[in-house]
């Protein structure tokens, strides 16, 4: 993608014959480059602009500036030989056959993608087995649940060998069970095919299980772009220690505020300090907060995958931060 | 390959339903009872011996086999797919498919279609042969023609006013229009020999009368000759209009189309 923007057009009240039109940008000059084999975890808020990113790549829409190629292929212009070569998950639509059992929405799918029976049967035996949908394949599908439907997509996505796959929110609404089967399933997949895999989430889960780089999107920018880890670095540095006293303590705020560490708790015999992991050390932190009486119990937490992601959709990070992705 | 599997899905979607059938083919029957009471009635007055050059056998068989077509011709399903597909984003999963949205549609439809024609139409059929004779087709090939070019012209009618969704959400009112004038034009409600000269001319030349009215004149025999050939020549002429029409408005609303909401 390069400079890729795309605006729709919001009608907004006026006379039939005379309607307000206001051209609102789903995705502003986004530039990004997805080596083959990666899996990509691309992810923002609700409107931030991923689900019309899968769009383009796929072709289903068209952009209304900039340039995009997926395969070496322009999607809006080439969308019928670029999708034969690309899998689409979208997580709140389906695409298999409602009343049809299971199987016979992969039967269709092998005579859309023109499979070869083998290597149909051989896909299926592969991808029912890992997620459980062996038993499953005679059911129709407005019978199974969410999980087994959605683990049902994924089959669909994956039958015909892609080379690419665009998974957009492909746990939405699952238990933990079933995101676990998939985020196996795909682990698994991307080992042995070394597919590139774009997935749009909500789920931290899914990101640290799976991904490789992360790119976070907000207001139709990106606003980072980082391997996970990198991410990690960068911005899981804050550290909570939870200091529990034999007794009511003697805190010395001023002490607390000189180090440069926030007092974030302090009630009756405990007291919660948030510091910069990157130059403060636990001992350091202990030689102060030990002379406000003797310690009972002490706990420091690193902050979770949410935590570093509200602070980069909070806008807490600059654009361009992290580097390792390429764009 | 890649169409028929649309065609396919959707006729095993159909034999998924089969229950409703026996009640569908039923009701129809009912419908083509009353039918043909109507018109054996109507031509019983001394007034309508003859209307248009045609006997009361040949009107009540273009009556019962109007009824018929209209399983067919007048299921709505492709329009009311597009027009919820389009309006509420659903359409993204058939445009991620390697297919044209245009073909995917009309092997769908085709699909659900020959369903229709063996588990309603034909027993339908079978049952009304009972209590009331159709003759045979004057120009059996002819009328072949005749039937395939107004079922690509009636999808193609559907495909154009589905596809409006795109530049206007609210086009169900557009629709219901389009349909009563179709029902009206088409020869469906009344034939179009019926009517006086000048109104018949007009609206045999209209997409409509493709559906019903071409197909069966020549059936009846009403219309014959050079004048079939006419009237399957402008068929074919508005198939492909309205084929390339459908088109052009799916092409320039896929431009500006906007699906929002994953």
């Amino acid at each position: 993608m390069r400079s890729l923007s795309k605006s729709y057009v919001q009608v907004q009240g006026g006379a039939f014959w005379r309607r307000k039109r206001k051209h609102v940008p789903a995705l502003d000059e986004v530039s990004l480059q997805i080596p083959r084999g990666q899996m990509l975890a691309y992810l923002g808020r609700n409107g931030a602009g991923k689900s019309t990113t899968i769009k383009l790549l796929t072709g289903i829409l068209r952009p209304t500036s900039g340039s995009v190629s997926v395969l070496g292929l322009e999607p809006y212009r080439q969308r019928l030989q670029l999708l034969r070569r690309v899998g689409v998950l979208f997580g709140q639509r389906s695409q298999l056959w409602w009343d049809l059992p299971l199987q016979d929405s992969f039967a269709a799918v092998r005579r859309i993608y023109d499979v070869s029976e083998a290597r149909y049967r051989e896909n299926l035996a592969e991808f029912t087995q890992v997620l459980g949908l062996s038993e499953l394949l005679p059911v129709p599908v407005r019978q199974l649940s969410l999980g087994q439907r959605m683990r049902g997509e994924l089959v669909a996505a994956l039958l015909f060998d892609p080379e690419v796959v665009f998974l957009d929110e492909p746990t939405i609404g699952l238990d933990v069970g079933a995101k676990e089967q998939i985020r196996k399933f795909l682990q698994r997949i991307r080992a042995e095919r070394r597919l590139t895999m774009v997935l749009t989430t909500h789920d931290l889960g899914d990101i640290e299980a799976l991904c490789d780089r992360v790119v976070v999107l907000d207001a139709g920018r990106i606003v980072y772009d980082a391997s996970f880890d990198r991410m990690m670095t960068d911005h899981g540095f804050i550290r909570t220690m939870t200091v529990s006293y034999e007794h009511v303590p003697t805190v010395r705020a001023a002490a607390v505020q000189a180090a440069g560490w926030d007092l974030v708790g302090n009630e009756a015999n405990r007291i919660v300090l948030r510091y910069d992991g990157r130059r403060t050390t636990v001992p350091q932190v202990l030689a102060v907060v030990g002379e406000f009486g003797p310690i009972a119990d002490l706990e420091v937490a690193v902050p979770r995958v949410e935590d570093v992601l509200r602070a980069l959709y909070l806008g807490g990070v600059e654009p361009g931060r992290g580097s390792e992705g390429g764009s | 390959m890649r169409y028929i599997a649309f065609a396919w899905a959707e006729w095993r979607t159909r034999l998924a339903y089969r229950a409703g059938t026996p009640l569908a083919v039923l009701a129809s029957v009912f419908t083509v009872y009353a039918m043909q009471a109507i018109w054996k009635a109507l031509y019983h007055s001394p007034e309508m011996v003859r209307v248009g050059g045609v006997t009361a056998s040949g009107a009540v068989s273009y009556m019962v086999l109007t009824r018929l077509f209209v399983l067919i011709m007048d299921d709505t399903w492709t329009l009311r797919l597009m027009m919820g597909d389009i309006r509420r984003g659903d359409v993204v999963t058939k445009l991620a498919r390697p297919v044209d949205l245009q073909g995917l549609l009309f092997a769908h439809t085709a699909g659900r279609h020959l369903h229709t024609f063996l588990f309603q139409l034909l027993p339908t059929l079978a049952v009304s042969l009972l209590f009331v004779r159709v003759g045979a087709p004057r120009e059996p090939l002819r009328f072949l023609v005749s039937l395939t070019a107004g079922y690509v012209l009636s999808f193609g009618i559907q495909f154009c006013v589905g596809a409006l969704t795109f530049f206007w959400t609210q086009v169900g009112s557009f629709a219901t229009l389009i349909r009563v004038l179709g029902t009206l034009a088409s020869g469906a409600f009344v034939p179009l020999w019926v009517l006086p000269r000048g109104v018949a001319t007009v609206l045999s030349l209209l997409p409509f009368a493709g559906m019903y009215s071409t197909p069966l004149d020549i059936y009846i025999g009403q219309v014959h000759g050079p004048a079939a050939l006419w009237g399957v020549a402008l068929q074919v002429g508005w198939a492909a209009v309205l084929w390339s029409g459908g088109r052009v408005l799916y092409q320039l609303g896929r431009q500006r189309a906007a699906y929002a909401g994953g």
